[in-house]
């Protein structure tokens, strides 16, 4: 049976490299008594300490094991799903045995109730219950949060000014703690999406040559946020849902199942990040409607101060029929996997833009509607990583040798791939530089490129 | 990328408004306008950050490109398939671990079976031999399988990375490389890595090896001139006669000794002749009707001043000085010259040896047989016993890599086959000098040794009663983990699974002894592990 298993979602899948390892000694037949497949799942029972059985679901590779392990998916589930990847006759199609059968039922009965939990892990501590309330009641309280976010933005702002009229130069040691201030104030006035975003420029200053420049803009986009705000009444509807985003605002999972975009398509799980930012990883997955040319970013969050574990897993490097929901917004990027509805298959023909002059403009389209996205996923066709002065410039380059700078790098492991030849480059770009996330070349298919050290 | 928009503005915002204020017309089109429109009450910096947020919106929006045209060849076509995904993913589990054998053993298994590593391993390989923390023994063991592990692409990248790049070119067979290459390894490398392109040198390009060594000659300590001078023995000609006849004249007694090592062995050598001539009469035979004669050594009488050209030094004339002067003139003889001079088979030779001074003449046969490989002294030699104590040699275990691999297997399994063996005590000497790759059917013979071995030790410490394992059996299982050790990297891949099979995991509650839990277990264990993890990884290759 066909399968769009991959080494890439396999890796994103392990919790850390002692399972992976785990797992592969476990992809023997020998330590497995029974093994099997049909269109929604694998199963297996695996010989351990006691016998354990093992059940991957093929829509959303959620596992579930009966070993005692913590970490999962488990070193059973990953060496069931070696196996399968292995080769297409290891793990025979059969009937699935009952305990399978009760396992699938009980998916189906959860996937019908909805996700609950990722719904929780992508609004990162905002998803408040919403207890029943009157509808006056709601409105005092939206009223009272509205005034204490003006309070805390008229405050923001003073200081913002403040910080220009000092100058940037001196922007170090005790005058970045008044930053982290500002940042805690922001979150006591309910503006945690603006306090986010300061957070995130207090390691800029003298961290690269360019960085006044950069810090400006930043600094000048959340002056631009804050005023938006103050004048939401002269933006249209959906821009306004776009600002409340960025200020942090949450949308509650009950007003993004009745005001969000369903979109079905073949969607192409292009590449994936995962970047710590204030006390939370967030994890970011690119994916690519085959046939709407739309893009979404699906985004969890796990706390720090540990190998981050997200609760869904993405089939990275295939494609897959599914239903996603898109958050309200002028240019609608953000979005949850609402349903799966075929099992992922392998990529099939690469996608991506023919020249960095169409992608550009497809960025700024998209800035003229929504001018606070911060990123955007890019896949240039025929693109040729291109290494200069032994290592320290890295550019790609489009097949009219235009160029656009990669992040700093290096990118060794891009430039070995692709080994001066052209490839589908996937990558995301922020407006000054391209992080490579995966590739696809003719010969190697699709190569994950960003790996989380786990 | 052209010029930033921003860039007026940068500099008030660096040095702050309150010292400096911008021009009223720092806004440039489109935003003039709309700052102008902004309410007069709105401060100057509300204005300026508005203005540069626009700015910084504009500046995506319109981001540019850059015209880059500078070529660059891609990599050529790859001669070489790549080892499957699953082999690479256990590769990849092996480099990210610091085991630096199993790498090794790993890296070399790949290469044997014709594979290359899938490009996306080459940045961690590379990354890990151009570690400096890395031992020599690593790089040197990799060396040769480098070029065909890392393939075409593997040499396409390294160009782009000075470091690889020098980590490949030493790797590369010296024939493959330029002459700016050659001589930038030569110039730069460190000490093994020049040994390593001289030996490579000594095959196919040995007037060019004797120039370069000539020229670092002098600026080179004696210990890299010892290593230099050694890289001789490969392709010994009568053209390196010269340089070596220099060297016998250095003040380095080492330098004079290791120079005249290497022209004994050139038998039209002027070094060779001169030899001989000296070692006339210095071993001569008796005859006698009862008991077949004797072989008498004698003592030369005096110092000769030429010997200081054979790295014989004076020293004294006492009695002991003269038996090392006898000792280190024999070292130097070929020995087939005594079975000429006395008519005597080594073996016979050795057995009617009658002097006092017999384990100086045995010592320097010993180091005679090892210069010149003369494989039936050193049968001889090692087969015989101390008459007195019924003892091989000591330091004869050298002589076992003068013989024939399947003779000196054979060797050792007679030495293992049972405590009686005169060789049996010393069998782990013996096996460390046996040379590698091992024949399949001595690794599973000692394989099963090992596992034999095992069950005794373990037996005779369950029955030790108390936790402290006796002096003796610590040693035994001392010299029994070093055998493992030993085996560890020197069994043929065709014996994995069997050792798998032979040798099952040891459960700790089998024994009381602190040593054996904390030493022996854990070391056994790795070793399973090892060869788990090595026989995966060959059956993915054979697939």
């Amino acid at each position: 049976m066909e399968t769009a298993l991959t080494p890439a979602v396999l890796a994103s899948l392990a919790p850390d490299g002692q399972v992976m390892k785990a797992g592969q000694e476990l992809a023997n037949q020998r330590h497995w008594q029974t093994l099997g497949q049909d269109e929604r799942a694998f199963w297996g029972e695996c010989q351990g300490s006691a016998l354990y059985r093992v059940c991957i679901d093929k829509l959303s590779l959620k596992t579930s094991c009966t070993c005692p392990s913590r970490k999962i998916p488990c070193k059973h589930s990953i060496g069931l799903l070696y196996l399968a990847m292995s080769s297409a006759d290891t793990v025979p199609v059969a009937a699935p045995p009952e305990w399978v059968e009760t396992w699938l039922k009980r998916r189906t009965a959860h996937r019908q109730g909805g996700d609950q939990p990722q719904a929780a892990q992508e609004d990162k501590g905002a998803a408040l219950a919403m207890t029943p309330e009157g509808e006056p009641e709601r409105q005092r309280r939206s009223q009272r949060r509205q005034q204490r976010m003006l309070r805390g933005l008229e405050r923001f702002d003073l200081w913002l000014s403040d910080v220009l009229r000092n100058g940037l130069a001196d922007l170090q040691g005790e005058t970045l703690h008044q930053w982290e201030q500002e940042a805690a104030a922001l979150d006591d006035a309910q503006l945690p999406g603006l306090a986010s975003r300061l957070r995130a420029l207090i390691a800029m200053p003298y961290s690269h040559h360019n960085w006044p420049e950069s810090l400006l803009r930043q600094l000048g986009k959340l002056a631009l946020l804050s005023e938006a705000f103050r004048y939401m009444e002269r933006l249209e509807p959906e821009l306004q849902e776009d600002v409340r985003q960025a200020l942090g605002l949450p949308l509650q999972s009950e007003e993004l199942l009745s005001r969000g975009e369903r979109v079905r398509d073949y969607w192409l799980f292009l590449g994936q990040r995962v970047e710590q930012r204030d006390q939370l990883w967030q994890q970011r997955t690119w994916l690519l409607g085959r046939q709407t040319g739309r893009q979404a970013l699906l985004l969890q969050y796990a706390p720090a101060g540990r190998p981050p574990t997200f609760t869904e897993h993405y089939p990275l490097g295939s494609e897959q029929e599914a239903e996603l929901i898109f958050w309200p917004s002028a240019y609608p990027q953000r979005a949850r996997l609402l349903e799966a509805i075929s099992p992922a298959m392998p990529l099939g023909s690469s996608p991506g833009a023919a020249s960095f002059a169409e992608f550009l403009a497809t960025v700024a389209a998209a800035l003229a509607r929504q001018p606070w996205l911060e990123r955007f996923l890019c896949v240039l066709s025929e693109a040729t990583p291109i290494c200069l002065d032994k290592g320290q410039h890295w550019y790609l380059r489009d097949r009219h040798e235009q160029a656009l700078p990669l992040s700093r790098g290096p990118h060794w492991q891009l430039l070995a791939l692709a080994g001066g030849h052209p490839v589908t480059f996937i990558g995301e770009w922020n407006g000054e530089e391209l992080f490579p996330l995966a590739m696809i070349s003719p010969t190697g298919g699709f190569q994950s490129l960003f790996s989380f050290k786990k | 990328m052209p010029m930033s928009r921003l860039r007026p503005l940068i500099h008030y915002a660096l040095i702050g408004t309150r010292q400096e204020q911008p021009p009223p017309d720092i806004a440039s089109a489109p935003f003039d306008r709309l700052v102008d429109e902004l309410p007069a009450t709105l401060s100057l910096e509300r204005k300026l950050l508005l203005l540069a947020g626009s700015e910084a919106v504009y500046a995506v929006a319109g981001a540019s490109t850059l015209p880059l045209g500078v070529t660059m060849a891609a990599a050529p076509p790859e001669k070489l398939p790549s080892c499957s995904w699953q082999a690479a993913a256990l590769i990849q589990s092996a480099l990210q671990q610091s085991r630096r054998e199993q790498q090794v053993q790993a890296l070399e298994l790949v290469a044997r079976h014709g594979r290359r590593l899938p490009f996306d391993l080459l940045p961690t390989l590379f990354e890990m031999l151009s570690n400096e923390g890395l031992s020599s023994q690593t790089v040197a063991a990799l060396r040769p399988v480098l070029a065909s592990l890392v393939g075409e692409r593997g040499r396409w990248l390294a160009r782009f990375h000075p470091a690889w790049h020098k980590v490949l070119i030493s790797s590369l067979p010296a024939t493959e490389l330029s002459e700016q290459e050659l001589s930038l390894l030569w110039q730069e490398s460190s000490t093994p890595e020049r040994l390593a392109l001289l030996r490579q040198l000594r095959v196919y390009n040995r007037p060019l090896a004797r120039q370069w060594l000539a020229e670092a000659w002098p600026k080179e300590r004696l210990e890299q001139r010892l290593a230099l001078l050694g890289t001789f023995e490969i392709g010994l000609e009568k053209a390196d006669e010269v340089f070596l006849e220099k060297v016998r004249d250095q003040r380095s007694y080492h330098e004079r000794r290791l120079a005249a090592a290497l022209l004994v062995r050139l038998p039209s050598s002027a070094c060779h002749r001169e030899l001989l001539l000296v070692a006339q009469g210095l071993l001569q035979r008796e005859e006698r009707s009862e008991d077949g004669g004797v072989v008498h050594a004698v003592l030369p009488a005096a110092y000769s001043p030429a010997w200081r050209r054979f790295g014989i030094e004076q020293l004294g004339s006492s009695q002991e000085n003269r038996a090392m002067w006898l000792q280190a003139l024999i070292s130097l003889v070929p020995p087939s010259f005594w079975e000429e001079q006395l008519q005597l088979s080594p073996a016979s030779i050795i057995r009617l040896l009658e002097c006092d001074w017999r384990s100086q003449v045995l010592a320097g046969l010993i180091q005679a047989t090892l210069l010149h490989r003369a494989t039936s002294w050193a049968r001889a030699l090692l087969s015989w016993l101390d008459p007195d104590q019924r003892q091989p040699l000591a330091e004869a275990e050298e002589l076992l890599s003068c013989l024939e691999q399947p003779e000196a297997e054979q060797f050792l399994l007679h030495a293992l086959a049972s405590p009686e063996q005169p060789w049996s005590k010393r069998w782990l000497a013996l096996l460390a000098k046996l040379p590698r790759p091992w024949s399949a059917a001595f690794g599973c013979s000692f394989i099963e040794y090992l596992q034999g071995r095992f069950q005794q030790l373990i037996q005779r410490s369950t029955q030790a009663s108390s936790q402290v394992e006796p002096w003796e059996l610590v040693e035994e299982w001392q010299q029994w983990e070093k055998g493992l050790k030993i085996a560890s990297n020197a069994l043929p891949e065709a014996c994995f699974d069997f050792a798998l099979q032979v040798l099952q995991p040891i459960l700790p509650q089998k024994t009381q002894s602190y040593y054996v839990r904390n030493n022996i277990i854990p070391s056994f264990n790795a070793f399973l592990e090892d060869k788990a993890f090595l026989s995966n990884l060959l059956k993915e290759l054979e697939r």
